[in-house]
């Protein structure tokens, strides 16, 4: 028995281009999307939309502001990249077929892989480990040196048989199978996430509703400040409840704000959540989001005879800018043909005749009004929280002030395949990366006087590590080898 | 002492690595050794001073530029000495990475680090997702980087210098290797960060340019791997579009801010 030499093999298990048999591969859209060429030019070709995307100010993403500085700054440049629609580069034609094309021809390289994993190629590789047996020994040595193979195999973590291996061998054993099929899942991410996005874009539907503490929502079209349904009507308004407990502006820089919402479904309440900024909550398939806020004065109006008019909280308007927050409003109230025009200043102070708010508490608030009756001004001047003003006939009182907060609801069933897609993606790439296919056989190869039993190892990547974990099986065979047989090896 | 001291002395020691480990491939080899120990040292002290920070902030580094950083650095070295541990062959190697780190952590500290609440925008689960995946990318894509410096050292430089270092196929395989580390970090960054963007502000991707940057970056990795596995491009052309992309990141960090499409404030 002759232990001849110990080199290493490896070879690319995968990748590699074979004709295959499947009629959609013989189809030109296929040959064509699966060409190495093809998808290095389109992915070119997508890299540069970007760069020019992310270096362009863009109408469709960009700050208006910063668009107009941009234009201001290079005329001849702004117009000549509006004229050829790069300054609305994402949704311009030539940017939705190279990512078109890139998408479709990721969808196909998948089909294709699939193919290529199923049909397995083996490198065409020289002795790696060989035993030569004699006539004698092969005899009487056989099946002892081939199970002590398949031991040291197993030791090493080989322990799969491998099904349908296109070389005859004696033993076949594979580490690792499974990470081949990573880069397979990975790619197959991307299409459940260009179906979750095309999801995305059909059922997303949106809303923006105001609600002022203690007041209720239902969720029908009205009480919409805006909408913008669905394209396609899957998902109902709800059949819940919404009540505003409280609204919570909180310290800090940037101040954020917190909703306290409690749902309710048939008259009992079914679950609190509080809705932050950038922090959105969840309902039933909802997503609620915290977008505005305001003061809500509650005024009340009545007659001499004591009989009221109007007793109701006026949502006013906000407006920020960089030094003030504006809260106010116009209102009519048609009882007492009355028009209400008003600012609130929360933390009012007055200083040279001039109103203004030290904060955005409400520790001093005071409405800042200006009344017409049939059209005739009657009043104007401030009202402070919890006093009344008498006119001729009428009595108007700001009697409690309270917020209101403006959030957006989102109903989207693309988002669970994206995250699908998501977490299928991340597996995909754990099992690439972490696992390596690593595949042995032994073979025996006959001559005239002698058979060769002959180890050859594959490695699907990181080949180097693999010829160092090569060799140590093979030091460990060799010794192993001539502790059975010691007296018949010959070197 | 305070984490910023302990910053600094974990920054002084992977200085004093460096150098050991720079020596060690002119002189004597077991100065490499040594060299790698004092990586391990500054590493505890760097992780203790990441400790404090997080126990003093009440919340995991990572809301401004130079916890980001530190956070990275950080990440980096504890890559490189799995990395070391695995392929001791690997001189020089540190020098370079560590270099890289502590650049990275230097720009970290330039910039205003007074510890601060986490705002509302960033106390997600995702958003830690992202931040950890991105450095845990970065760290990968660095050590990539450096491999593929000392590859094109080797091919470009003879001499006994050269023969010091690692062979060009580890080099080339440890390059490959940490790029799909790298790669797969990086997708579950883009991924984590839409998915936080659209719990934050009801969007997934908004083509910003520093989203767009780092798709940018995750193609011209893309095509290193498609371009090793499909192309069978090898060497120094890996090596090149190594070095290239890892320019795409420090154009991402140092670069978008001033682009005329980034709103706001740089960093």
């Amino acid at each position: 028995m002759v232990l001849q030499k110990s080199q290493v093999a490896v070879g690319i298990l995968v990748g590699r281009a074979t004709k295959q048999t499947v009629d959609l591969e013989e189809t030109f859209l296929f040959s064509f999307l699966t060409s190495r060429r093809i998808v290095s030019i389109l992915l070119g070709a997508f890299i540069v939309l970007l760069v020019l995307g992310a270096l362009i100010p863009q109408e469709n993403s960009s700050p208006l502001f910063e668009v107009n500085v941009w234009q201001n700054n290079h005329p001849l440049l702004a117009k000549v990249t509006q004229v050829v629609g790069g300054t609305k580069l994402y949704t311009s034609y030539p940017f939705l077929v190279v990512s078109g094309l890139l998408l479709l021809s990721t969808a196909m390289c998948t089909v294709q892989r699939i193919g290529l994993l199923r049909k397995e190629e083996l490198p065409s590789i020289d002795t790696d480990f060989s035993v030569e047996l004699s006539p004698q020994a092969l005899e009487e040595g056989y099946a002892e040196v081939v199970t002590y193979v398949r031991h040291c195999l197993r030791k090493h973590g080989c322990f799969a048989k491998t099904e349908s291996f296109p070389v005859e061998a004696i033993v076949v054993v594979r580490k690792g199978g499974l990470g081949r099929w990573g880069s397979v899942l990975f790619h197959f991410s991307f299409l459940i996430l260009l179906i979750g996005a095309l999801a995305s874009v059909w059922t997303r539907s949106e809303g923006s509703f105001i609600l002022t503490e203690g007041q209720s929502f239902r969720g029908t079209p009205a009480e919409f400040v805006s909408r913008q349904p669905a394209a396609l009507p899957w998902y109902g308004v709800g059949d819940f409840e919404i009540v505003l407990q409280q609204f919570v502006p909180q310290e800090g820089q940037p101040p954020t704000y917190a909703s306290k919402l409690i749902f309710s479904q048939e008259g009992k309440e079914a679950e609190r959540l509080d809705v932050r900024t950038f922090q959105a909550g969840s309902y039933a398939g909802r997503t609620f989001y915290q977008k505005e806020h305001g003061f809500s004065p509650r005024f009340l109006v009545k007659t001499a005879a004591g009989q009221d008019l109007f007793d109701g909280f006026v949502a006013l308007a906000s407006s920020f800018s960089d030094d003030e927050v504006r809260y106010e409003n116009v209102f009519s109230i048609v009882e007492g043909s009355l028009k209400i025009e008003g600012q609130l200043f929360p933390d009012a102070v007055q200083k040279a005749g001039q109103w203004r708010s030290l904060s955005p508490k409400p520790n001093r608030p005071v409405f800042l009004a200006r009344i017409e009756q049939r059209g005739v001004p009657v009043f104007e001047g401030p009202i402070p929280l919890g006093e009344a003003l008498e006119l001729e006939g009428l009595q108007i009182s700001f009697t409690e002030l309270r917020y209101w907060s403006g959030l957006q609801m989102v109903t989207d069933l693309g988002v669970p395949i994206l995250y699908a897609g998501f977490f299928l993606g991340c597996l995909g790439l754990v099992l690439r990366t972490l696992i390596s296919s690593e595949t042995f056989w032994l073979k025996a190869v006959p001559s005239a006087e002698t058979t060769s039993l002959v180890l050859y190892g594959a490695a699907e990547r990181d080949q180097a590590l693999f010829a160092e974990k090569f060799q140590v099986l093979v030091d460990e065979l060799r010794a192993g080898l001539r502790e059975m047989k010691g007296d018949t090896i010959r070197e | 002492m305070n984490d910023t001291a302990l910053f600094w002395i974990a920054l002084a020691g992977y200085l004093v690595a460096i150098i050991l480990l720079l020596v060690s491939l002119k002189k004597d080899e077991a100065l490499a050794a040594k060299g790698v120990w004092v990586v391990c040292v500054a590493l505890v002290v760097h992780t203790v001073s990441l400790g404090l920070r997080w126990q003093a902030a009440g919340h995991l580094p990572g809301n401004d530029l130079y916890e980001l950083n530190s956070v990275g650095g950080w990440l980096t070295v504890a890559i490189y000495l799995w990395i070391q541990y695995q392929y001791p062959k690997f001189r020089g190697l540190g020098a370079v990475i560590l270099l890289l780190t502590i650049g990275m952590m230097l720009y970290g500290v330039s910039k205003p680090h007074a510890i601060a609440p986490l705002s509302d925008e960033y106390q997600s689960g995702w958003f830690f997702v992202h931040i950890l995946s991105a450095f845990y990318a970065y760290g990968c894509y660095v050590i990539a980087t450096s491999a593929g410096l000392l590859y094109l050292v080797r091919h470009y430089r003879g001499g006994p210098f050269s023969e010091r270092l690692p062979s060009q196929d580890l080099l080339e395989n440890l390059n490959g290797r940490l790029i799909g580390y790298g790669f797969c970090s990086h997708a579950i960054m883009l991924t984590s960060g839409a998915i936080w963007a659209n719990s934050a502000w009801g969007r997934y991707w908004g083509w910003d340019p520093v989203e767009t940057w780092s798709l940018i970056t995750w193609l011209v990795y893309a095509f290193h791997l498609h371009a090793r596995t499909f192309l069978h491009w090898k060497g120094q052309r890996l090596a090149w579009i190594s070095v290239v992309a890892l320019i795409t990141i420090v154009f991402t960090f140092w670069g978008v801010p001033h682009l005329p499409t980034q709103p706001g404030q740089p960093g």
